[in-house]
């Protein structure tokens, strides 16, 4: 069996909210993940999917509970954490009026790339994702594609072992989407640890080693997609999903 | 943050390589933003000597009319040929243009009134009753001789007209000087003349002159450059890149937030110095190609030492601007809120900054201690040639820590999940509780106007007791109700009408004199800052208790009513407000630094400030505007008695004050012990 | 009468959406209001502090050689807040002074020609470069002087000179301004210029966020897609920026009105007539109209720039070099005794701060204010003209174009087709 890499155990976290109060974003969340392994987080919008990986990323702080990525902790050790994974989402934004090159050479080196090794690695990087045409091109001038390529290029410019992807699809074409799921398959065969999370059904059931439900900030189910099909009894992921969800929701 | 170990030369290597890549990234994408550029640094480089060109042309302009100005004057009075012979006089001795044309008129006052006239004189033989004996003296000594008077009519509100009268006055002095010089030597006394002649030594040499003049305004100037040019780094380093999403992407990096912090403060630090550096050079160009015009004998001449010494005082001034200005960044989460707070800071921000003008005051004092106000009269003294070496030192040093805590306040701002993480936010609602926490403070701006409007246009015009009924009923409590209907509040949860444990109210009983003396000791502590002259302590204490009004509507007015009413407004509205945007602590030092705004004039707004606190506190622990409105009532109505028996509280000594202190943080004590809580306080720390 | 009804709504629309906006409620309503008085209230407060400051200073004099006989100098100096020290260390003195730990050096010495027994001339040391040390001099100066004007009196009197013939004439000055007159001339020096500041800062959030703004919220193609006419839309966005343009305009000239009094009051007191600050009734009418020109123009034009711009960013980007070269001809304008010329009414923005700085002290031109207005309302249809010309090209409407304003126009001058090949798509 491969390694764990990344593990959560009783993840929490409390909000403020102005208008609510205490609102509890993430509910005492446990789960692992393997090296060469897509893990999919599974639920609706504001289910607590980004807060969960924002904490794994440290850009967040546990209410309570804890969670180490690659044996390090979050709250204790987030600088090195950050070092071994990369996050990707809609919302991490490239910057603007620098390049696509200056852009995958800054994050290298900002995420502590050796230094010697950094235009080696850059010239890796735009042969392999394609973007040699418009390396030298402000980001801004780019299309929504050649935007994509550049930030996953940039989200695996140190070469962490363990790549977060928050909803890396939404607001994407069929053809880019299918890009996307193609590109995280190829992270998977190099053995790398990938978290995913999405809303959308068919991707995870696609792209997913294993899923784990969330709903309410609570984490109902994880297990592979046969092992959630044996549990529920349902064929498809739509339904397993539903089945969950409701319950949940009975229940309290 | 938890402290990451590291393990010495390595880290640090890390860490420099980090902040040198995030500097080189900033430095490209500044350069790159060519609009911003040119609209906040190359555009002001060439509006600002146009508009110097412009104002020295107009200065020119006037200048030239005023020196050939025609003054159109007319004379009557029974001592007509004395004033006829004297303006002839006069207009032969002038050498600056003065040109006096004696214009015809049949009523110079209507012709004065009318701007056919600049100015008339009206000659009085000795004995002849003014027409105006209200007049104030203007030559007030040794005047009872019989002699004629001329009265030099004129316009203060023409420039021409002023300017006239004020020659012919000079003129007519030193006429009158050169007679009597005369009539000494024609008695043989002529030696007497050198009596008492005063010899000037300036130990100033022009060098220090002007450094006095540049020393006051240079630290200002300085300042608001690199305020508005560092906040244009400023402001898109941090609610830029959080409005774009590309700051979560850089915390997702290995980068650690002291690396960020560090690397954009070096950036905003670098541009604010650049631009500064630039403005200055601007500035020199100017008055080296004599745009900008010097006082005669104003010898801009600093040796290159003392310049050095300057700019070495100028760096923890920038460090700290550019720390206050990522802080700002910092706390807004978009490019329009951080424009918005930038305002604001600059306006506070350059209040120190004035220090040098304040006469009198050293760098040897307290003011070491206070930031950017020690660098600023650290770099006068210097200017003027005095080193006070340990002081200088002592300035840099603690503008030095101030900088090194703002950047730490800037970390800790970057680790505020609130602050970096676009969440749900703003509920869009218009009216109701989360909208209210927010209106609440602009609301009170407002509220403020008005209440000042107000105050300065019937000050004195309108009975006192009126005038209190209007600010406490209309404007506050008025205002709040208004506000509580806005947004659907109940208003018995905002005013806090809740019951109270009946040990409270000895103890409000006990405390309320001992923070009126506490305060007044406040009051002294304050003055030693800004000192109040008396005349005007006195004429706000008679302002404020009328003579004429009986004993019981004082204490209905000035202490009942405003117990009452004030509470509702401060400690109930605004209290309620900011509940849950502050923690207890700051939610206690705004309701009473606000209360204190409300006492417009300078001196009290410091004491009244502390009272407010300490109201608050006592609201805050008791949960209820009770005790804060009995407390309130008893603070003002014990001060009317005080006045009414006229005992002064500034007569005490320290150690009345002290135990006053004492008292009050036992009576503060005891109410911890048995406290209520105000509910729904902030509590959590994020 | 349909599309006045369109723009009636629409306009309802952009109103309510802008009053929402907390930035511009804070530029356009809350600053108008209480910047200015808040300002020059601390700015006065400032002042006073200092004077106080000053006045209640003591000055460090030291008095060497006082010969006997002028004791009453003394006094006066003391009732001056002179403060005399003893003499000691003359020499040390002049380090004192340097230092601060004195603040002038006295010395009399006596004068040396025949019969002047009891005499004596001074010299005074002072420093320029301390400000306490200044005050010092002229305490010191003041006395002396007068000591000098009565002894020298007296010295006359006992040679036999009358005292109507030694003081020879008296002088007075009397100012004849009113109160009123002199508050219309205090307010007149500095309301238009804040005048005119607000009114654009007044248009500027505005202007911004109803163009750029509404691009940058995605919102400008739901608003250009709606069933109406382009015009429309335009009048109604430009109706309501000017509206805040005005309303700030107004609202500052009112704020400074009241609070002027309270502000200056203390600073004047003492003063023989009470200055009084208030706007002739009859001004009203104009100034509301020099409002409502002023703010239709720089609405217009900040609209014109702000819609080229892509985001909010850039659209302030666009206007601040306007909003910049505005305030030169206003700073002309503080000039006194300018007049209002024909020539000076044919110049926009300085014809009607100059037509509301004659109301202000209640004065008409009625001719030049006309110009004024004609002169107003032209510019306002040329920039209005000019921003529906600029919403026929897709690229702006669409907000497609790539955002430099010089390509834009070089494609518009080769021609339409050039524009789909800028930049990389």
């Amino acid at each position: 069996m491969s390694e764990i890499t990344v593990e959560a155990r009783g993840l929490t976290k409390m909000f403020y909210d102005e208008s609510r109060g205490e609102v509890r974003a993430v509910d005492g969340i446990d789960f692992q993940c393997r090296s060469g392994e897509i893990f999919g987080l599974l639920g609706a919008n504001g289910a607590g999917k980004t807060t969960t990986l924002r904490m794994l990323a440290t850009i967040l702080k546990p209410t309570s509970g804890s969670a180490t990525v690659m044996g390090r902790e979050v709250g204790e050790e987030p600088e090195q954490v950050r070092r071994s994974l990369g996050f990707y989402s809609s919302s991490t934004a490239l910057y603007p009026r620098l390049t696509a090159r200056e852009t995958i050479e800054f994050f290298a080196r900002v995420n502590g790339y050796a230094p010697d090794e950094v235009p080696g690695r850059v010239r890796e990087l735009v042969a392999r994702f394609g973007i040699e045409e418009y390396a030298d091109a402000r980001v801004e001038k780019l299309s929504q594609g050649m935007k994509q390529k550049v930030s996953i290029a940039r989200t695996v410019a140190h070469d962490p072992p363990v790549l977060i992807f928050d909803e890396p699809t939404v607001g994407l074409d069929v053809l880019n989407a299918l890009d996307m799921q193609r590109v995280i398959g190829e992270f998977r065969t190099q053995g790398k640890t990938i978290i995913f999370s999405t809303h959308i059904m068919s991707e995870a059931e696609r792209l997913c080693d294993r899923i784990a439900i969330i709903h309410g900030g609570a984490l109902l189910a994880c297990d592979t997609l046969e092992g959630l099909r044996t549990a529920t009894g349902k064929r498809y992921l739509e339904d397993i999903f539903v089945y969950f969800a409701t319950d949940r929701e009975d229940g309290t | 943050m938890g402290r990451v170990p590291r393990n010495g030369v390595a880290a640090a290597r890390r860490s420099t390589e980090v902040i040198k890549a995030i500097c080189r990234a900033e430095f490209t994408m500044l350069l790159r933003d060519r609009r911003t550029i040119v609209v906040s640094i190359v555009l002001p480089l060439f509006i600002t000597p146009l508009l110097m060109f412009g104002s020295r042309w107009v200065q020119e302009r006037r200048e030239r009319r005023l020196a050939t100005m025609d003054v159109r004057y007319a004379v009557t009075g029974s001592a007509h040929e004395l004033a006829h012979d004297l303006i002839a006089r006069a207009a032969a001795a002038d050498t600056a243009g003065l040109l006096l044309l004696q214009t015809a008129t049949s009523d110079p006052a209507q012709s004065l009134a009318e701007g056919e006239l600049d100015l008339f004189v009206e000659a009085l033989s000795p004995g002849e009753a003014w027409r105006d004996t209200t007049e104030r003296d203007e030559i007030s000594r040794g005047d009872t001789a019989a002699v004629p008077t001329l009265i030099l009519h004129f316009r203060e509100d023409r420039d021409t007209s002023e300017r006239g009268a004020r020659m012919l006055r000079r003129h007519f002095d030193e006429l009158r000087r050169a007679h009597r010089v005369e009539m000494l030597e024609s008695r043989g006394l002529a030696e007497m003349i050198g009596f008492g002649v005063v010899e000037r030594h300036d130990l100033a040499g022009a060098r220090q002159v002007a450094g006095l003049h540049i020393g006051r305004y240079l630290v200002l100037f300085v300042m608001l450059f690199m305020l508005s040019g560092g906040s244009v780094v400023a402001v898109d380093t941090l609610a830029g890149e959080k409005e774009r999403g590309t700051l979560e992407t850089l915390l997702t990096t290995a980068a650690s937030r002291a690396d960020i912090v560090a690397a954009k403060h070096l950036v905003i630090l670098a541009v604010a110095l650049i631009i500064a550096v630039i403005q200055s050079l601007n500035f020199l160009a100017y008055v080296a190609l004599k745009l900008i015009p010097l006082p005669q004998g104003f010898v801009l001449d600093v040796p290159p030492e003392v310049t050095a010494l300057i700019f070495v005082l100028l760096i923890p001034l920038a460090a700290l601007v550019s720390g206050v200005l990522l802080l700002t960044s910092g706390y807004a989460r978009s490019y329009k809120e951080a424009q918005l707070y930038f305002f604001p800071v600059l306006l506070i921000g350059i209040v120190p900054a004035v220090a040098p003008f304040l006469p009198g005051l050293s760098l040897r004092s307290a003011a070491v201690l206070v930031p950017i106000a020690n660098i600023a009269l650290a770099i006068k003294e210097v200017l003027v040639g005095r080193y006070d070496w340990p002081f200088i030192v002592a300035a840099w040093a603690v503008t030095a820590a101030a900088a090194w805590y703002v950047r730490r306040l800037a970390e800790r701002v970057l680790s505020t999940e609130r602050l970096i993480v676009p969440t749900v936010g703003e509920s869009g609602q218009r009216s109701g509780e989360a909208v209210f926490t927010r209106r609440v403070l602009p609301a009170f701006a407002i509220m403020w106007a008005v209440f000042f409007i107000f105050a300065s246009n019937v000050e004195g015009r309108m009975d006192l007791r009126i005038e209190l009924l209007v600010n406490l009923v209309v404007i506050f409590f008025g205002g709040s109700l208004l506000l509580i209907r806005m947004h659907r509040l109940s208003a018995r949860r905002v005013f806090a009408f809740r019951p109270v444990r009946a040990w409270v109210w000895p103890l409000v009983a006990i405390g309320a004199p001992a923070g009126l003396l506490a305060a007044a000791g406040v009051f002294r502590l304050a003055s030693l800052v800004l000192p109040v002259p008396k005349e005007m302590l006195e004429a706000f204490g008679k302002g404020l208790m009328p003579e004429e009004i009986p004993f019981w509507q004082l204490v209905l007015f000035i202490a009942v009513l405003p117990g009452v009413f004030e509470e509702l407004t401060f400690r109930g509205t605004l209290l309620y407000g900011l509940r849950k945007s502050l923690h207890p602590v700051p939610l206690v030092l705004v309701v009473g630094a606000v209360f204190g705004l409300f006492h417009v004039a300078l001196f009290r707004i410091v004491p009244t400030a502390f009272i407010g606190i300490v109201l608050s506190g006592v609201t805050l622990l008791t949960g209820s505007v009770f005790p804060a409105m009995l407390w309130h009532a008893l603070n003002n109505g014990l001060s009317i008695a005080l006045g009414h028996f006229e005992l002064d509280l500034a007569e005490l000594t320290t150690l009345h004050y002290a135990g006053a202190a004492l008292i009050l943080l036992a009576v503060f004590a005891a109410l911890w012990r048995i406290r209520t809580p105000y509910p729904e306080l902030r509590t959590s720390r994020e | 009468m349909k599309s006045l009804h369109t723009v009636g709504l629409l306009y309802a629309r952009e109103m309510r959406a802008a009053l929402r906006e907390r930035s511009i409620v804070i530029n356009s309503i809350v600053i108008p209001i209480v910047l200015y008085p808040f300002m020059m209230w601390a700015m006065f407060s400032g002042i006073m502090f200092v004077r106080g400051q000053t006045e209640g200073q003591l000055s460090r004099v030291m008095v060497v050689g006082l010969p006997a006989g002028h004791e009453a100098l003394a006094e006066s100096l003391e009732a001056r807040k002179v403060m005399l020290i003893a003499p000691s260390d003359t020499t040390g003195a002049a380090a004192g002074i340097h230092g601060g730990s004195l603040d002038a050096l006295v010395e009399f010495s006596p004068l040396e020609a025949e019969g002047t027994q009891g005499t004596f001339r001074v010299r005074l040391t002072s420093t320029a470069s301390r400000e306490r040390s200044e005050e010092a001099r002229s305490r010191v100066t003041v006395v002396l002087e007068r000591y000098r004007d009565d002894w020298l009196q007296i010295q006359a009197r006992d040679a036999g000179i009358g005292e109507e013939e030694w003081t020879g004439f008296r002088v007075r000055l009397k100012n004849r301004a009113s109160g009123k007159e002199m508050g219309a001339f205090l307010l007149g020096l500095m309301l238009p210029l804040f005048f005119l500041i607000m009114t654009a800062v007044g248009c500027y959030h505005p202007a911004v966020d109803a163009t750029a703004g509404e691009r940058e919220r995605s919102t400008w193609e739901t608003t250009m897609s709606l069933g109406v006419s382009r015009a429309s839309i335009v009048t109604a966005k430009y109706l309501s920026v000017a509206s805040f343009g005005t309303m700030a305009g107004l609202l500052n000239l009112a704020a400074m009105t009241l609070t002027m009094g309270a502000i200056v009051k203390p600073l004047l007191a003492g003063s023989a007539e009470e200055i009084h600050f208030g706007l002739p009734l009859a001004g009203l009418p104009v100034m509301a109209v020099g409002a409502v020109v002023l703010a239709g123009f720089i609405a217009a034009v900040m609209m014109l720039f702000a819609s080229f711009a892509r985001t909010f960013k850039e659209g302030q980007a666009m206007i601040t070099p306007f909003y910049l070269l505005m305030m030169v001809p206003a700073i002309l304008l503080q000039q006194q005794g300018l007049t209002f010329s024909t020539t000076l009414a044919l110049v926009p923005v300085a014809n009607v701060v100059m037509m509301i700085r004659e109301a202000v002290a209640g004065v008409f031109h009625w001719p030049q204010i006309a110009i004024t207005i004609a002169v107003g309302l032209a510019m306002v249809a040329i920039s209005l003209r000019l921003a529906v010309f600029v919403l026929r090209f897709e690229d702006v409407i669409v907000g497609s174009y790539g955002g430099s304003l010089t390509t834009l126009l070089k494609e518009r001058w080769r021609g339409r087709d050039a524009g789909a090949q800028g930049g990389v798509r």
